[in-house]
């Protein structure tokens, strides 16, 4: 029973190094596990041999023996200690070296007398005689084992989630454990000289072991749970299968044992063949069957990752607004892998634009800067690596990055990344259950994490589309609202301008009407004869008014052209009859300055076009008043009325001096007046506007009116409208 | 005037009191009855109770002005506007059109019109009227 026990143990102990080793050969936690259960499997078999050995001799040789294998015991739990959870050993070179030293030291003195003198044996009571150097074996074990558990202890206070999880069960182990052993192995042999107890020593580490176990596919402290499956449900089979041929053999043994094959023995044949095919039949079933009982009690929460997979495609397709996308992919993640929390955070130009939470969000002091840090952290632009952190994984050198995962119960990181640009991360919290994430979960947030990166940035371009949409059509709304203000304010201003300029004309005719009247009366109602130059200040006077008189009547005209509201009453008009009437009119100024004034047309010939006659008499007017004023004395006018092609012409010819090529540009403009011909016919001054009027008329009548005209020969001013055939 | 058989009655609404009474002097030498208002409701007061075969009416008036006079007048149905004439120095085209649609006869711009080229339009007028 005891050499069972300690195989047992041994065998436990020596698996569980193993894998530790196997998992990660250079990993410093890994290799003094392996190590320190090496020294746990030797020490349970020296144990047992040094309780149960015949001679003093060889019992000697025993304990001797399992003082060398318990020698670096102390040390090795000690630097254990340290280097967990960082996988290695913050100590100075030179302690390290002094520690192990010290180990070597004590276990070289185990084998001499130093350590035991002798052993005896008194009716199976085993009493061995310590020697000095059992006090330097003390201050080594008890050194390291009290130095292992203050640093435990030291961590358990310091570490948080997952990691104080890991170590309070160490802690757990190592308390049991140790003090018992301290107990049995120890204070009772050398102080009480009781060894009675010794043998359980190495079974006690039983314990110790379990926690570690358990640590292990509880909590994946070394990440072998799948090693220890795997191994678990092999050992099974085997099992299985050798318990099966082991009756196939003994069924065919006493087969062959019989020498009469008897019906008997042909049904024990039959027993055995069947139980063969029955093997071999079921193997595959019963794997599964196991594998299906194995996964049942260490992956309880396994789920389909195909199904998974699908699922979340389909969400991802099914909408394009942000908000709910995060929702769907936060939420299916979080059911099937059963996380506590997820966030999807959305940055761009050092800052985050988007968080979305699901989940038990325990911080809510979750602030922009550690969010930030935490994706830009975890993207390694220029790695081939995957693009994935998490937490247990993580090396200690990212400081910044695991201290704020650790106070935000972050276990695990995705970037998002479109095209090799960040977009954002996957942030995820712990596993309900407190487990680690399995390579399973991983496998899936590595497929995942690609697909919601893109998912992700065209709803947030469609959102962004959107959201200018409505930013414009708010931008239009409020720009008409303003226009439509303005329209009503630019109505009210041109009204307002409209009855200005009335009320202003109206003002300034008030005495220009006195003035003018009195003048004539003067002129045309005195009873005395009025004398020169008395007259002819009199003349100057009336004629300045009368100027006066037509400046603001032009200037009325102009604003009701400038604003449109000049009305052109058009009807069938004979443009003859009216030249004519002008040039009846004006026949006699022309006379008075012997001016050649001639009209000439086809006789009885018609021109006709629609027009508004009191306007176009005004044009004609202007024209041909025009020349007559800047036409000197003897000269000659002609006003010519004819056709070309559709269109009605008449053309006012002088023999006036003549006008420049620049200034005939500026005809047509407002005030534009000729300064050489100003000065010189200064008599008859003009408003400076009549020509513009004339223009704006004749536009009015879709018609034209240009000018030719060479210098100190004359000019010809012609104006042409759409005719009508009567 | 060989024209007129008998007296033309005329009433001149005028505020300027120096257009008015030139106005009053040459119609009367002209042999026209000639009776004058110097403000709107001195003109409604006399277009009411009289009646007159030519109205010269100006438009900026102190109190009522000749719009206003106008619309009363219209509201009242008390005379029609056939006979009146606007003799005013305002050009605003939205008044008068509203006044040629009341039905006065005409619109003159006082300083486009000399005394003589004022009779004149005002023979024409009661010449038509009379036609």
């Amino acid at each position: 029973m005891q050499l069972a026990v300690t195989l047992i143990v041994s065998l436990l102990n020596v698996f569980l190094g193993y894998v530790a080793y196997v998992k990660n050969p250079k990993g410093t936690t890994n290799r003094l596990l392996t190590f320190l259960t090496i020294q746990l499997s030797s020490w349970a078999i020296a144990n047992y041999f040094s309780l149960n050995s015949n001679t003093e001799v060889s019992t000697l040789f025993w304990i001797r023996a399992v003082m060398l294998v318990t020698s670096p015991l102390g040390p090795t739990l000690y630097l254990l200690s340290l280097s967990f959870p960082e996988r290695k050993i913050r100590l100075p070179k030179w302690s390290v070296v002094a520690i192990w030293t010290i180990s070597l030291v004590t276990a070289a003195l185990s084998f001499t007398p130093f350590m035991f003198v002798s052993v005896k044996i008194n009716d199976g009571v085993i009493s061995p005689t310590p020697g000095p150097a059992i006090a330097l074996y003390a201050l080594t074990f008890l050194g390291g084992l009290v130095a292992a558990f203050i640093t435990i202890i030291y961590k358990y206070f310091k570490l948080k989630g997952l990691e104080k999880v890991q170590i309070k069960i160490l802690l757990i182990g190592m308390i049991l454990t140790f003090t018992l052993l301290g107990f049995t192995n120890f204070i009772f042999v050398v102080f009480l000289k009781i060894s009675s107890f010794v043998f359980a020593g190495p079974l006690l580490t039983v314990i110790f072991v379990s926690g570690v176990t358990y640590t292990i596919i509880k909590h994946r402290f070394l990440d072998i749970r799948l090693i220890i499956v795997r191994a678990l449900t092999y050992t099974l089979l085997t099992f299985f299968i050798a318990l099966g041929y082991l009756a196939l053999l003994f069924n065919l043994a006493f087969f062959m044992g019989e020498a009469k094959p008897t019906l008997a023995t042909l049904q024990q044949f039959i027993t055995p063949t069947f139980l063969a095919i029955f093997f071999v039949f079921t193997f595959q079933p019963l794997r599964k069957l196991f594998e299906k009982f194995t996964n049942k009690f260490f992956f309880k929460d396994k789920y389909d990752s195909n199904q998974v997979l699908w699922e979340l495609n389909r969400s991802m397709a099914s909408t394009l607004s942000l908000s709910e996308l995060t929702q769907h992919i936060l939420k299916k993640m979080l059911s099937s892998i059963k996380i506590s929390y997820g966030s999807i955070v959305l940055v761009r130009n050092q800052s985050v634009i988007w968080v979305d939470s699901a989940g038990n969000v325990r911080n809510k002091n979750f602030n922009g800067r550690d969010i930030f840090t935490i994706i830009h952290e975890s993207y390694k632009p220029k790695s081939r690596d995957e693009q994935i952190v998490i937490f247990e994984e993580l090396s200690e050198r990212k400081k910044d990055l695991k201290n704020i995962m650790r106070e935000h119960n972050i276990t695990v990181v995705l970037p998002l990344v479109v095209r090799k640009q960040l977009i954002g991360g996957l942030i995820l919290g712990e596993k309900h259950s407190g487990e680690i994430y399995s390579s399973d979960d991983i496998d899936l947030l590595k497929i995942v994490a690609p697909e919601v990166g893109i998912a992700v940035r065209n709803a947030l371009s469609f959102e962004e589309i959107k959201h200018f949409n409505i930013t414009l059509e708010e931008e239009v709304r409020y720009a008409t609202a303003r226009l439509k203000k303005t329209n009503i304010r630019l109505k009210e201003l041109d009204s307002l301008k409209d009855e200005f300029v009335s009320i202003a004309s109206h003002e300034l005719r008030t005495p220009m009407t006195a003035i003018k009247s009195y003048l004539w009366m003067a002129l045309n109602q005195s009873d005395q004869k009025i004398k020169e130059p008395l007259k002819k200040y009199l003349d100057i006077s009336y004629n300045s008014t009368e100027r006066l008189i037509r400046l603001v009547n032009d200037m009325l005209t102009v604003s009701r052209i400038e604003r449109n509201k000049i009305e052109i009453n058009k009807e069938s008009v004979d443009i003859t009859e009216i030249v004519q009437l002008v040039f009846d009119e004006l026949k006699i100024s022309a006379d008075e300055k012997h001016i050649t004034f001639t009209f000439t047309k086809e006789e009885k010939k018609k021109y006709m076009a629609k027009g508004d006659r009191e306007k176009l008499r005004e044009v004609f007017q202007n024209l041909i008043g025009n020349a007559l004023k800047f036409t000197p004395e003897k000269g000659s006018i002609t006003v010519h009325i004819g056709n070309s092609g559709k269109m009605v012409t008449l053309s006012v010819t002088d023999t006036g001096s003549g006008i420049r090529k620049e200034e005939q540009r500026k005809l047509f403009k407002k005030f534009s007046k000729i300064e050489y011909s100003y000065s010189k016919h200064s008599s008859q001054p003009g408003t400076g506007l009549g020509l513009y009027i004339s223009k704006q008329i004749i536009s009015l009548h879709n018609g034209t009116i240009e000018v030719q005209s060479d210098i100190d020969k004359g000019s010809t001013f012609t104006v042409l409208l759409p005719e009508i055939l009567s | 005037m060989a024209t007129l058989t008998n007296k033309s009655s005329l009433l001149i609404v005028e505020d300027e009191h120096y257009l008015r009474d030139l106005y009053i002097d040459i119609f009367k030498q002209d042999g026209f009855e000639v009776d004058a208002a110097k403000d709107g409701n001195e003109a409604y007061d006399k277009i009411s109770h009289n009646e007159y075969d030519l109205i010269l009416l100006d438009i900026i008036l102190p109190g009522m002005d000749g719009m206003q006079v106008l619309d009363k007048l219209v509201k009242e149905k008390k005379v029609t506007l056939s006979n009146v004439v606007l003799l005013t120095n305002l050009s605003q085209d939205l008044v008068i059109a509203k006044a040629l649609d009341y039905g006065v006869r005409g619109y003159l711009v006082k300083s486009d019109y000399t005394p003589e080229e004022l009779l004149k339009e005002a023979r024409s007028f009661l010449k038509n009227n009379h036609a």
